[in-house]
Order: C-alpha cells, then structure tokens, then sequence
C-alpha cells in the first residue's frame, strides 16, 4: 500500500471509528455476546458485598437529617476523595421540575 | 458545610434487617426470552437493537404511591432502589455523585436531581487505571467517563427491552397498573417493569421504630426449569470497553475469553466496576428478585475491527 492511500485510509477508519461510537443512534454498533444468570446473594457474596454495611450507611444519613431542623440538605461525594459531605440548601434548591410548578406546566405552549 | 464523613467510616458501620416486606406493586412483567441464554458463540452473536419502550424514573417525592405512603406515616425514610443503591455502596464510588435530603416533618426523603449522575451507568470506574477527561476534540474524547456512560446507559436501556418476549397474552400483571405511565401522552408503549414498594425495619431498638420504604424494580419473569413457577428477574447490561485503551483496568477480549474463562471475565468485570455491580446487586436483592441477568454486549465485528485495529 502506498504511504498516501495508507493515511487515508487510517484517516477514513478512524473517523468512521468514532462516528460508530460518538453517535449512539447508529444501532448496528453493539452485539450481545452472551446473558449470565446470577442469584444476587450468591454475587454478593463474591464481590464482598455487604448489606448490613449498606443499611448502616442509611441509618447513620438518616440520623443525621432527623437530628437537625426541618429543610433542605445535599449529601455529596468529593469528587477526589474517598469522603462524603452534608450541606444544607435554601428550600426550592433544584427545583425545576418539582410539584409547585404544574400551573406553569400548563401554560407552556406546546413543541 | 455540617459533616464530614471519610469512607473508613463509612465502612465500618453495619446495621442487620431482615428480607422486606412487599407493601404494593405496580406495572407488568413480560416474560425474557431464554434463547439469550445461550453459550457466547460466533454464529449466536446477536445486533443489540434499539427498542424504545416507556421508562421511568421518577425521584421519590414526586412518586405518587411513595406521596401517598408518607401520607400515611408508613414508614420515616423514602427513597427509590437507585438513590438507595448509591448511598449504600458509597464506599466503593469513586465518580463524584450527590442525594439531596428532604427533611419534612418527622420524615426523611432521599431525592435525585434531574439528570443526575447516579442514573447513568458507569464504565471501569474502579479500575486502577480509570478512564481519564480527554481534552476538547481529542480522539480520546469517545474513551472519558461522561461518554462511555452515555454509551453504556444507552446499552443498558436497550438491552433490557430486547430480550423480553412481549406478548400481550404472556405477561405477568401486578396489583396495580404502571402509576407513570399516561397512554394518552406517550408515543411509546410501557416498558416491562414492576415497581414493588417494599418496607425495611432499620430500628435499632422496639422504643424507637424507624422503617424505610424503597421503590424496587423488577424487569421480568421466566418460569422456573424445574418447578415452573415464575421468577422474577432483573436484567443488566455489561459493555466491553476496548481492553487496549487507557482506563481498560486490563480487561480481557470478550470475544476470545467469554465461553473459556467466563469466570476470569467476570472477576474482572467486579473488580472494574465494583460500585456499578454492587449497586446493581443490591437492588435486586432490595427487590427479592430471584435471577440478575447480566448480559456481555460488544463493539459489532464490523466496527469493532476498525475499532480496535486502529489503537
């Protein structure tokens, strides 16, 4: 092959490479393999998995909200560390498609 | 900021309940279709088709049976499977994700903001090596977090409604009818999907009661092979990422490895993607579903040829 239909060609597969995945309504892309069953305690056990941790994490959340006043709080995980934080939010925070707003629903004119 | 919590914490707490019980259910269940089950082999592969079917996933208070549960004083904590899934596998989250808590009352609501990270589906987030933020327009753009889990969302989706067989005269009907679906505003027939609200004692001792109420998903049915009676089964997708590109976490070719070390695929896959398959697991055992189908879906050969020649 010569060095200018080699580019070119790489040129070509590399744009239709990513054409295939940057645009997920071409539905010919993917292809199952193959489906595995599992019964879910059976993984759990596997991966090391505990629920009795999972259930102390939401126990020990919940507390902390009920301990404190009546509103709003955001529980974010750091987007670095290993580490969770409470803040507390103003009422009405994200807010843009929660109930209160069904009369200006209606009003919105149609697409 | 009121607290800080490090995952060390986070790791050592430990509360014991029971199984659940079921409080309602809603929505319908087609029954998979167990051709899929099949050993991975060339001839089998099959093209993941796009099947657009009505999805939910309504935040928990706006859940109009979770209103109504709180109306009652049912329970102290809401939340659906998977904003609870989240917070429950926290420690093993490495992508950045956010709750947000709606104190009202003496009750605790765990919410999602729209478009919220913790409903897409993540790809080797744990992976030593995880995949990184590609600058602007860099061929690598396809490879970071955001778009493989668009990607992987997307696959997710369509796998579930593929291998269903929807026959209107084999589904199984709940109590109750899908409480999100509208006929008279969707282009699209319902999903298969059973919602099952389901109560979880998380009281520490009889003086002071605590019970939480979670939205549960199941997706569909198949008959037991040798009792016959019906199972009910959640169903996820596991995409390969290219196992030669950055963040792979030294992923094995599905293609070649599948059938003859299926158990390798799969420790890899729960070391990759610990926090995806832990949440996944635990919704389905917070649903008591009997079977979690978990599919391998490919790059198609075609593509996959030009895919991965061309790293």
């Amino acid at each position: 092959m010569y060095p200018s239909t080699f580019f070119l060609g790489v040129f070509i597969l590399t744009k239709c490479r990513f054409v295939s995945r940057a645009n997920p309504k071409l539905n010919d892309r993917h292809v199952i393999l193959g489906v595995v069953g599992w019964k879910p305690r059976d993984f759990a056990q596997q991966m090391n998995l505990s629920l009795s941790n999972g259930w102390g994490i939401v126990r020990t959340i919940a507390d902390m909200c009920l301990k404190r006043e009546e509103g709003k709080y955001v529980l974010v995980k750091d987007p670095n560390k290993p580490m969770l934080r409470l803040y507390e939010v103003p009422a009405g925070s994200f807010e843009d498609d929660g109930e209160g707003e069904v009369l200006e629903e209606i009003e919105e004119p149609e697409d | 900021m009121l607290e800080e919590i490090d995952f060390n914490r986070l790791a050592k707490l430990n509360l014991d309940t029971d199984d659940g019980e079921d409080l309602e259910s809603y929505g319908f269940l087609y029954y998979y279709d167990r051709s899929f089950d099949k050993q991975a082999v060339k001839a089998a592969e099959r093209k993941l088709n796009v099947v657009d079917r009505a999805a939910y996933n309504v935040t928990t208070s706006s859940d109009p049976v979770i209103q109504e549960l709180a109306e009652k004083d049912e329970a102290t904590i809401f939340a659906t499977d998977s904003i609870l899934s989240m917070l429950m596998c926290a420690p093993r989250s490495v992508y950045p994700w956010d709750i947000v808590i709606v104190r009202q009352g003496n009750k605790v609501f765990l919410d999602k903001r729209d478009n919220a990270t913790l409903d897409m589906v993540t790809v080797n987030e744990n992976a030593a090596d995880a995949p990184m933020d590609a600058s602007e327009g860099s061929k690598d753009a396809i490879n970071q977090p955001s778009a493989l889990a668009e990607e992987a969302t997307y696959i997710n989706h369509n796998f579930a409604n593929q291998v269903m067989k929807e026959n209107e005269n084999q589904k199984v009907e709940m109590n109750n009818e899908n409480p999100f679906y509208n006929p008279t505003e969707e282009t699209e027939p319902p999903a298969s999907k059973a919602y099952k609200y389901r109560r979880f004692d998380l009281s520490l001792n009889d003086e002071d009661p605590v019970h939480l109420i979670v939205r549960t998903e199941i997706d569909a049915v198949q008959k037991n092979a040798i009792s016959g009676e019906d199972q009910f089964l959640t169903v996820k997708a596991l995409n390969e990422f290219d196992h030669k590109a950055q963040g792979s976490g030294g992923a094995l070719d599905w293609r070649t490895k599948l059938t003859s070390q299926r158990g390798a695929v799969v420790a890899t896959e729960m070391k990759n993607n610990s926090c995806k398959l832990a949440r996944w697991t635990v919704q389905s055992i917070m649903a008591r579903a009997d079977v979690m189908k978990l599919g391998y879906v490919s790059l198609n050969f075609f593509f996959g040829c030009f895919y991965f020649d061309q790293m």
